[in-house]
């Protein structure tokens, strides 16, 4: 699923702007220094037809919801992890400008969610399982492994960055339940039709399938053994898949549970530590933009409903008649702007 | 629908205006600019967003950028944020007064998600329907993007309507021998797979012309962008009035006026 | 040196052990225009390919313009060919039609000014003037193959080959990719199925099969050869049928 502007900060769009920025500055340069410009027109093309993967929708047996190829796994299967990544941002790009699918600032998340772990670590699980020795089952496992890991990391991921948005109030417990939910038989399809693919291209072209796992940084990359790696994170995969979309249908009256709840980010498990700490750091570091004194709420406040005055003058400034009134100026000045331009303008050039 | 839409998009970008005609570089940074200017607001920001507006607005009426096709991509955009943001009346019920009646909280964070996610998709439309992909991609050169980048942004839009059409025609295809339904996961797996074939021999393909024309290194472009003093003035006015409204809303002031 | 091309004993094989050129030989005089027939799977594309140095054969000489082919000369070679590629589409690979018609000269590093006077020239003598900033996809199916044509043109090769290149043009659009190429005074070598139009412009035809040259000499002797013909899975073109022998409607039309 692709992230919005809308339920993006600042803070985290530009956190990860800086780190998909720097995957696709360090993904160029590995590109550039293996040196093969032959496969650069193929990357084109491939891209192209990630868009025409997207437009062929296929029912989805059971469920009769419709799905599409998201393309990480197949790219970085075809192309190897650095052309693969150039790839999918690229995608990524025309998506979010053509497509209306993921926003422009949003566009630094899309890249990581879905290219770093589509297609670099898609390939890092590609080459684990068929690197020594690529045989049509190894290739069909990690198709089908790779869409698996990189979804629910993804999806993961989009959870973490709502959450340190602070836009939207979904919980962390639910939101991530549902979205690892959602995505595991999307992953699934999604591994299915990659298999599939890749297979066949295997058969009349074998020799791509097998060149973007030759692809190594110049020896010096370890022949570590990745399998230990791959289960755990397998592992982890099935574990929050299946156990949080248990704990998701398991409230049915979820939300009325999370009403006790306020919405501010101290209450929030596991807020302090690791990544989503660092990011609200951020957060509150780049709030010192003067917003004219709104708060975030203080837990207290909540019982406090008489008394908004005093605990709430921000948002009673912001919603008292006036403040109404003065929006619904503003609406009519738009509106009148927006006729006085249309004569501006005049007819339409050509 | 989408395909026609980005196929209209594409061809409104070279048509001629006001808008057309200024530099991508600072459309490119307007349109950034304005959108963190817009999600900086803090959660419950709502009549304070309302002079964004103007922005889009202005863009979309000098650019002659076609209203119909911006509500469609609007509405593209919108499910996700929609079930998101529609959870925060529920999750959030802050009370809230308005003089004689109440409100969750929530109801207020979930407009400003619905206005920042119009102001957002709008002015990110009507950048790329006033500036052609390739121009666009000259401005992000010009902000250092890897050339390697650059080359495969080119390459991917010469190429996108192209696969895009054949991917219809496979649709098409199908939908004529099937009556109405759609393919099986293994149907759409094969046509896929030879649709794919056929990209990677086009690839090849392509890979031949280059190098029958004596392919180097790096693919450039020939257009110059000449930053011109309207460009300055747009810039400067964009940022001005971004910061402008976002550290001074304009219905408090305006609220105040009518007051006195 | 009168020869602008001379092909000797050709033999390619294809990775999967295709044998597409068996034994081919043929040449060609500066200026000359020569066409080359034959059933599909012939060889006729892989002669092309051969010809640029994209495919290296595994035995025989090319020579262009007296200069042998091989691995370490291909870019002076590849400055003296021209290949016009079946589908433009392929070869329209930049965003606008000035960056494609330029994309040789600029590999090759010449001067801003010199590249924009050759481009706009090229893009003139096609047709194309004023449409330097198009996008090649909004282009129509002959518009895109005179602005590849301006493409390999502008690099003024000394020898043009060209692969089918009247396929899926309406006939307009054919007639003035005939009456272009009828003007061009390189030597031009055709590949293809359209034996009307190799009829039009080529002094020379080869008749091309199972990877070898079947026959050579002129083109209404050699396509006019009923026998010939049908013996290699083509078929005598319709000027040269005499015009009481309508067999060609009859045969469609008479079905009762």
């Amino acid at each position: 699923m692709h992230m919005a502007d809308a339920l993006l900060s600042p803070a985290v769009g530009g956190t990860f702007y800086v780190l998909s920025g720097g995957s696709l500055a360090l993904s160029a340069k590995k590109f550039r220094d293996q040196g093969d410009q032959s496969r650069v027109p193929l990357m084109g093309v491939l891209g192209a037809f990630v868009f025409a993967a997207q437009m062929i929708n296929f029912s989805i047996p059971g469920t009769g919801s419709s799905g599409h190829l998201a393309g990480g796994m197949l790219l970085a299967m075809l192309l190897g992890p650095w052309a693969g990544f150039i790839t999918l941002a690229s995608v990524l790009v025309v998506q979010a400008l053509f497509f209306a699918d993921g926003g422009l600032l949003a566009l630094g998340c899309n890249i990581w969610n879905m290219g770093f772990y589509g297609c670099i670590i898609g390939w890092l699980i590609y080459r684990a399982i068929a690197g020594k020795n690529p045989t049509r089952t190894r290739i069909s496992i990690s198709a089908m492994v790779g869409p698996l890991i990189a979804l629910e990391l993804g999806a993961f991921t989009v959870v973490l960055q709502t959450l340190a948005s602070g836009i939207s109030e979904l919980p962390f417990d639910k939101f991530s339940g549902l979205m690892l939910g959602i995505h595991f038989p999307i992953a699934i399809v999604e591994g299915l039709v990659t298999m599939a693919v890749v297979n066949f291209v295997y058969q009349l072209k074998p020799e791509l399938v097998k060149q973007s796992l030759g692809l190594s940084e110049s020896g010096k990359e370890g022949t570590a053994d990745y399998k230990p790696v791959l289960i755990v994170l397998l592992v982890l995969a099935l574990l929050t898949g299946g156990a949080l979309s248990w704990f998701a249908s398991a409230y049915p009256d979820g939300l009325e549970w999370s009403v006790s709840k306020t919405y501010g980010k101290e209450e929030l498990p596991g807020q302090e530590t690791g990544i989503y700490g660092f990011l609200s750091k951020i957060q509150k570091k780049t709030a010192f933009l003067p917003d004219y004194g709104f708060k975030p709420s203080e837990p207290e406040s909540q019982a406090e409903a008489g008394s908004s005055e005093e605990s709430w003058p921000a948002i009673s400034t912001g919603t008292s008649v006036s403040g109404i009134i003065g929006s619904i100026l503003v609406l009519g000045l738009l509106v009148i702007s927006g006729i006085v331009m249309f004569r501006l303008r005049g007819g339409k050039k050509k | 629908m989408s395909i026609l839409d980005a196929d209209l998009i594409d061809r409104h970008a070279y048509q001629d205006s006001v808008i057309h005609r200024l530099d991508p570089r600072a459309k490119l940074l307007a349109t950034m600019f304005f959108i963190i200017s817009v999600v900086s607001f803090p959660k419950y920001a709502v009549g304070e967003l309302f002079p964004f507006f103007l922005f889009p607005m202005t863009m979309a009426i000098f650019g002659f950028v076609p209203a119909k096709l911006l509500f469609r991509q609007l509405a593209l955009a919108s499910p996700f944020i929609i079930l998101v943001g529609l959870f925060n009346p529920f999750l959030d019920r802050t009370p809230v007064h308005l003089n004689s009646f109440t409100i969750n909280a929530g109801w207020l964070s979930f407009m400003s998600i619905l206005l920042r996610g119009a102001l957002c998709v709008a002015s990110a439309v009507i950048l790329i329907a006033t500036t052609s992909f390739p121009r666009l991609v000259d401005a992000m050169r010009f902000f250092k993007i890897p050339s390697a980048f650059a080359v495969q942004l080119m390459l991917l839009y010469r190429y996108l309507f192209v696969l895009l059409g054949e991917a219809q025609k496979i649709n098409h295809a199908f939908l004529l021998r099937s009556g109405n339904s759609r393919p099986t996961i293994a149907i759409a797996g094969s046509a896929l797979s030879s649709l794919l074939i056929r990209t990677i021999n086009r690839g090849e393909a392509i890979w031949n012309a280059m190098q029958a024309r004596g392919f180097e290194g790096d693919i450039l472009t020939s257009q110059q962008m000449k930053w011109k003093a309207k460009d300055s003035l747009f810039l400067c006015a964009v940022l001005i009035l971004s910061v402008l409204f976002r550290l001074f809303p304009l219905n408090q002031l305006l609220a105040s006026l009518v007051r006195t | 040196m009168n020869l602008a091309l001379e092909i000797a004993d050709l033999v390619y094989v294809y990775p999967d052990g295709t044998k597409a050129l068996n034994g081919f030989s043929c040449h060609a005089l500066k200026g000359e225009c020569v066409g080359i027939v034959g059933p599909s799977g012939a060889g006729k594309s892989t002669i092309a390919l051969c010809m640029t140095g994209i495919l290296l054969p595994q035995s025989g000489s090319i020579k262009i313009d007296g200069i042998e082919l091989n691995k370490n000369n291909l870019k002076q070679i590849r400055s003296r060919i021209g290949l016009l590629f079946q589908n433009p589409d392929d070869q329209l690979f930049m965003p606008s039609l000035f960056d494609d018609v330029a994309f040789g000269l600029v590999q090759k590093k010449l001067n801003k000014d010199i590249i924009r006077e050759k481009v706009e020239k090229a893009l003139a003598q096609a047709g194309l003037a004023g449409m330097a900033h198009k996008f090649p996809g909004h282009l129509s199916g002959g518009q895109k193959r005179l602005a590849s044509l301006a493409g390999v043109m502008v690099m003024e090769p000394e020898v043009l080959i060209l692969d089918e290149p009247s396929a899926n043009l309406d006939l307009k659009a054919r007639r003035e990719l005939i009456d272009k190429l009828s003007q061009l005074t390189n030597t031009r070598i055709i590949l293809g199925h359209d034996l009307e139009m190799i009829l039009d412009l080529a002094e020379r035809v080869i008749l091309l099969n199972n990877g070898k040259a079947i026959a050579e000499g002129e083109p209404e002797k050699i396509l006019g050869n009923h026998q010939l013909m049908e013996e290699n899975n083509l078929e005598v073109p319709h000027s040269l049928m005499p015009h009481q022998d309508q067999h060609h409607r009859r045969k469609y039309k008479n079905r009762k």
